[in-house]
């Protein structure tokens, strides 16, 4: 089978790119961003038929569509997150907008090559040619270090935003450069699994990923060993059955990763330990994730950064924890004994505090809420101040 | 084209499979409009564009097998949509389907294995290339009698449906827990609106292509949620606006060498341009009324 040119020219493509699609799917599917990575690769549709309508080179139209859409997805920044239903609308027209250059491409009666929206769309590893495939390692390559580069500071900015901004970390560039990344891999990829499959090459194997492992590193590593058995899996299959379209095969074995990882993951879920250290430590003084990640690991639980963040939003979320904000914009979290509604006299240097009693508060929020019609009232209240024991060391540090 | 805007009409009107795409197209607006409506409320325009894709393997592998087309649409857009409400991640409270992270991906990837079957079956199918086209983005000249019909029972049975569950669907959207502190089976009317969305997309599919029925779900709906914040009132205008969408991308299709999945998503996206622009007009400091 290696003996054939096609087969090594389909493997040398693959793996590069493989591993490309592994790790920028990865840092994709943790940030939330799968459907903008789903509209950056109809884009790259939409360019490369761009491309092919004017006579140019439908790998220019790729390139420079996903990129450039990319970095303005990038720039609009948090928003893209948010509503699905812009990245949506936009996708449906710019999907159309691609069936429009399709019309101009195929009724130029100078064009004989009608498989080239075929190819655009669904790919085919066999028929790239031993230059171009050359090129998309070299470019894949160069990527992966790019990302490997900013890899952690793009963590850091996907985890915790607010913190990491403080920290200096240029998020909103950092999220830019991240989606320029992620364009240019969707225009690699659409090259051997096409436009519309692209998208399942990124996913797949970072959501089976992620079902697997929860620290970021594993992850990341995994991710991109799962793309790569995927691509070889669907290569040699192809090969071996000539019936099946590679990029079928290819996306049936990212597929079916996806399923067995979930099996796995259900399975493993009744054993696993979990992180319940997490809020009983939060009890005390109120904590920045850091803090507490310091102390747990200082007693000896072996546990990322991350887990730390996912579990105390877990348990934020069920309300056993108290999620407050310090003056900076620093997320503190406090454990809270039992269900009720509780508010907080804190320590604005030392973070330590007590529980108030708030009766005349509510019976007052109460009242105005009957006064001007509103129910289901909620609210927020931070009381800070300087406790006795910062008042008296005040200066020493 | 002549210009004369009732002879140019009346011709139109004279071919049979374009009145037959006017009556499909009027079905789908209505549907997919109101539909539509509820899937942007619920955040769940990813799930509809997977649902709307997997459409393609659908047809695809009737033609392949010989069997109705219609059969595939609908059967394949079914039972995409069970497979897509048994997804992992997908029964968490409050989050819908559009939601970030893992369950997303876990629609892509069911997204792109139906993308990539669909192009199986075209393979094994050997030479309808022109055919794979269509089924992607709609052809105005293929709708048939039966086709209508079969459009016709199945819009009129979603809708049905849609205003049965409309009331405790809606107070599940808004507001999951409280809604199943109150009794109301909130996953199993998940399942049902999926399957429901599976029905129309694989309706719409028919006439407007599977990747761009996407078009006539969402944006007629996004548009809509900008200009009215009543859902009765948004309902309406939505559907409005999906009607409005449809017969004016098929008339220009008519008369225009470019096809109409072309032209259907361009005046969609507009009129979403057209209502974001309005509301910002409506918002713009120093014109509040309180």
């Amino acid at each position: 089978m290696l003996s054939h040119p096609f087969i090594q020219t389909a493997l040398i493509a693959g793996t590069s790119i493989a591993l490309l699609a592994g790790c920028a799917g990865y840092f994709v599917v943790m940030r939330g961003q799968v459907f903008a990575g789903d509209a950056l690769s109809h884009v790259a549709y939409t360019g490369a038929l761009a491309a092919l309508a004017v006579g140019l080179d439908l790998r220019f139209g790729l390139f420079v569509a996903a990129v450039g859409f990319g970095i303005v997805l990038g720039l609009l920044g948090g928003r893209v997150n948010a509503d699905d239903v812009i990245i949506g609308t936009t996708l449906a027209w710019v999907l159309g907008v691609g069936v429009f250059f399709l019309a101009l491409f195929t009724t130029n009666a100078a064009n004989s090559n009608s498989n080239a929206n075929v190819t655009v769309l669904f790919g085919s590893i066999f028929g790239i040619s031993f230059a171009a495939a050359a090129t998309a390692a070299g470019i894949a390559a160069g990527l992966v270090v790019v990302l490997l580069v900013i890899a952690r500071p793009l963590l850091f900015a996907s985890i915790d935003p607010a913190v990491a901004a403080a920290s200096g970390v240029p998020v909103r560039l950092v999220g830019a450069l991240f989606l320029a990344v992620v364009g240019a891999a969707a225009a690699e990829t659409s090259q051997i699994v096409g436009a519309l499959l692209v998208f399942g090459l990124l996913a797949a194997p970072a959501a089976a990923a992620g079902r697997l492992t929860d620290r970021p590193w594993h992850g990341l590593a995994l991710s991109a060993a799962l793309a790569l058995a995927a691509t070889w899996a669907g290569i040699v299959l192809a090969y071996a059955a000539p019936t099946f379209p590679p990029s079928f095969t290819i996306m049936a074995s990212a597929a079916a990763e996806y399923v067995i990882a979930v099996v796995i993951a259900r399975r493993r879920a009744t054993g696993r330990a979990r992180p319940d250290a997490v809020p009983r430590r939060t009890s005390g003084p109120v904590s920045t994730a850091q803090a507490l990640h310091a102390r747990l690991t200082a007693e000896g639980h072996r546990m990322g950064l991350a887990t730390v963040y996912r579990a105390l939003r877990v348990y934020a979320d069920i309300g056993d924890i108290d999620r407050t904000r310090a003056e900076d914009g620093t997320v503190l979290f406090r454990y809270r004994p039992d269900p009720g509604h509780h508010h907080y006299l804190r320590c604005r240097s030392c973070g330590y505090s007590v529980p108030i009693h708030s009766e005349p508060f509510e019976a007052w929020t109460a009242t105005i809420g009957s006064r001007h019609d509103f129910t289901d009232l909620t609210h927020t209240v931070e009381v800070l101040g300087t406790c006795s024991s910062c008042w008296m060391h005040r200066g020493e540090g | 084209m002549t210009w004369n805007l009732v002879a140019d009409v009346q011709q139109m009107l004279s071919y049979h499979f374009m009145l037959n795409a006017l009556r499909a197209g009027t079905i789908v607006a209505v549907v997919a409009g109101a539909i539509g409506y509820v899937m942007v409320l619920r955040g769940q325009s990813f799930a509809g564009h997977t649902l709307a894709t997997i459409g393609f393997p659908g047809a695809a592998g009737a033609t392949w097998l010989g069997i109705g087309v219609a059969v595939g649409y609908f059967g394949f857009c079914i039972a995409g949509a069970l497979v897509i409400a048994l997804l992992p991640g997908a029964r968490r409270p409050g989050s819908g389907l559009g939601g970030s992270g893992e369950e997303s991906a876990g629609i892509g990837t069911v997204q792109a294995l139906a993308l990539a079957s669909g192009f199986l079956f075209v393979s094994l199918y050997k030479g309808f290339l022109s055919g794979l086209n269509n089924l992607l983005f709609g052809t105005i000249t293929g709708v048939s009698d039966a086709q209508v019909l079969i459009l016709l029972v199945a819009g009129v049975g979603c809708l049905v449906v849609l205003v049965a569950l409309g009331r405790p669907l809606l107070f599940a959207t808004i507001d999951p827990d409280v809604a199943r502190a109150r009794g109301i089976p909130v996953r199993l009317l998940d399942v049902a609106f999926l399957v429901l969305l599976g029905i129309v997309t694989a309706g719409c599919s028919q006439v407007t292509g599977s990747l761009l029925v996407f078009a006539l779900l969402v944006a007629p709906a996004a548009a809509a949620a900008r200009l009215s914040a009543r859902p009765a009132a948004a309902v309406v205008l939505s559907v409005g606006l999906a009607l409005l969408v449809t017969w004016a991308g098929e008339t220009i299709a008519f008369f225009s060498p470019y096809p109409i999945g072309f032209w259907v998503t361009t005046l969609a996206f507009a009129v979403y341009l057209l209502a974001i622009a309005h509301r910002a007009r409506l918002e713009r400091p120093g014109r509040q009324t309180s």
